[in-house]
């Protein structure tokens, strides 16, 4: 499904991500776990070519992704909830969404196919449907996590990238927010960051642990459910 | 009492010009974050192409005025591709200068196209004069201010309540999160560079019977129209039509009754007392971060 081959990403003279290889298959759900600065954001914003990288391949269903630029990265189908969600403050929830629906021009992206996403999305996070007028700069954070998770949806994913969705929401919330990503993760694979590992290991069926831009381990999120005390060694 | 409608009216015609150009600063402003200071120069260009096509194609008046405007698109989607494009990572102050850069690109290709001499542009009212009250408003003056308040009124539904225009306020709320879901952010900034090019073109037909063509016939009116949008604060499309009127009351109505010969100082009084008063602009939302 996706496939990161050697990636590397430099910020400035450091570097962030230093010769990562992960895969993302059908079905799956994958975490991406690591310590603050451990290179988790910028693997997926490289990913998602919202920064560029120095060297590495990114191939989504076999196909290599080339030189594209972000938003035509998004139209293939590879979409991106951005760390601090980044909900256009202008646009109403609602506008948030419907402008997401530029992701899907080229794959379905009639009205009917709007309309239907609009539903499923409103049905998904139903605390959003008296909240379709609010503009974005109104809303609570996570309120705001759900429209960008929302407007991810939108866009119909082949493979939906998702940075720290809990962070900085109540307990109540994040329940929520976890709520709709195991419905989510029934139909789109996942590629998750996150620091409340407990949480990732929970959804997710895999996950690789970052330290330092590095692969530091890998394995079924049940055998670092197991090794709980190595995997913590890691995150600090 | 005459007097007063006179200048009036000349205060609502000249608030229509600097309302198109406000509207062309803010469509860019809006998408790119950058104020485009080629804007004047574009609304010369306009009323030169008008010219031209009108006097060595011999096109009809209303074919002249719409090639015009169709060719100022066409330039305003070059200007992006080749004059904001390739430095549009950089800091704004860098593209400013940019365009300030291109302004003077275009104005010299007129003066050497065209040569400097002042040329004289029909209306389609041969210069037809209205009487109200015993003032006297050229047609011309009245078609200035009805075609303003349609293209005000076409812009704000488009940006409003259109795709396109969703599109456009995603871009200029963020541009990195616009591109994440998709949105085509070159091409929405090419068009928005291009219709802000053909209201400059809109303005400079328009404006170009009303007085001798010169190569700087837009600089000054885009100063004014720059006043205009800042005293509004470069927020909304309504408020720019409001601040624009309100620049040519200070300069026709006010330069009329007080010290004639400072009219034109008084636009940026005006701007300068609101800025001291609110930095953000008698109607702005936040945008003292950005300039």
């Amino acid at each position: 499904m996706l496939r990161v081959e050697s990636l590397t990403v430099h910020h400035g003279p450091v570097a962030a991500v230093v010769d990562l290889d992960l895969e993302v298959r059908e079905g799956e759900a994958v975490a991406l776990l690591g310590a603050n600065g451990a290179g988790k954001s910028s693997t997926l914003a490289a990913i998602s070519r919202l920064i560029p990288a120095v060297s590495g391949a990114v191939h989504l269903d076999g196909r290599p992704l080339g030189r594209r630029a972000a938003d035509q990265v998004a139209r293939l189908g590879l979409l991106h909830v951005p760390e601090g969600r980044r909900v256009f403050p202008t646009l109403t929830v609602h506008e948030n969404l419907q402008v997401a629906s530029a992701a899907r021009r080229r794959r379905g992206g009639g009205p009917r196919a709007t309309r239907a996403l609009l539903d499923e999305v409103y049905d998904l996070f139903p605390m959003l449907t008296p909240l379709r007028d609010r503009p974005g700069w109104a809303l609570s954070g996570g309120e705001a996590q759900m429209v960008a998770i929302g407007r991810a949806l939108m866009g119909a994913p082949r493979v939906l990238l998702l940075d720290e969705p809990s962070l900085g929401l109540a307990p109540a919330v994040v329940d929520a927010v976890y709520g709709a990503l195991a419905r989510i993760r029934e139909r789109v694979p996942l590629l998750l960051v996150e620091q409340d590992t407990t949480r990732a290991l929970n959804l997710c069926d895999r996950a690789y642990v970052l330290r330092g831009g590095r692969l530091a381990m890998t394995g079924t999120a049940a055998e670092l459910r197991d090794a709980p005390d190595l995997v913590a060694a890691y995150l600090t | 009492m005459s007097g007063f409608i006179t200048s009036l009216a000349s205060a609502l015609t000249q608030g229509s010009v600097f309302a198109l150009i406000a509207l062309g600063f803010l469509l860019i402003y809006r998408a790119t974050g950058v104020v485009n200071f080629a804007q004047g120069d574009l609304v010369t260009l306009g009323a030169y192409l008008s010219y031209w096509a009108y006097h060595d194609l011999e096109l009809t008046l209303l074919s002249s005025w719409l090639l015009a405007v169709a060719i100022m698109f066409v330039v305003g989607v070059a200007l992006e591709r080749f004059a904001y494009a390739p430095i549009r990572t950089r800091s704004e102050h860098t593209v400013v200068i940019a365009t300030l850069g291109a302004a003077m690109v275009i104005r010299a290709s007129i003066a050497i196209w065209q040569d400097t001499s002042p040329k004289f542009s029909p209306d389609p009212f041969n210069g037809e004069i209205m009487e109200l009250a015993g003032a006297r408003i050229p047609y011309q003056n009245l078609l200035v201010i009805g075609a303003t308040v349609v293209i005000v009124a076409g812009t704000l539904l488009l940006v409003g309540r259109t795709g396109f225009g969703r599109s456009i306020r995603a871009l200029a709320a963020d541009r990195g999160a616009a591109s994440l879901v998709g949105i085509p952010v070159s091409r929405v900034s090419m068009l928005a560079f291009g219709l802000s090019s053909a209201l400059a073109g809109v303005a400079g037909v328009l404006i170009a019977p009303t007085q001798a063509l010169t190569v700087d016939l837009g600089f000054g009116p885009m100063l004014f129209a720059f006043a205009a949008a800042v005293l509004v604060g470069l927020g909304r499309i309504g408020a720019v039509l409001l601040g624009a009127v309100a620049i040519g009351i200070a300069q026709y109505v006010v330069g009329r009754y007080v010290f004639p010969d400072f009219r034109d100082l008084y636009p940026f009084i005006l701007m300068l007392a609101v800025l001291a008063i609110r930095p953000r602009g008698l109607l702005g939302e936040q945008v003292g971060r950005r300039v």
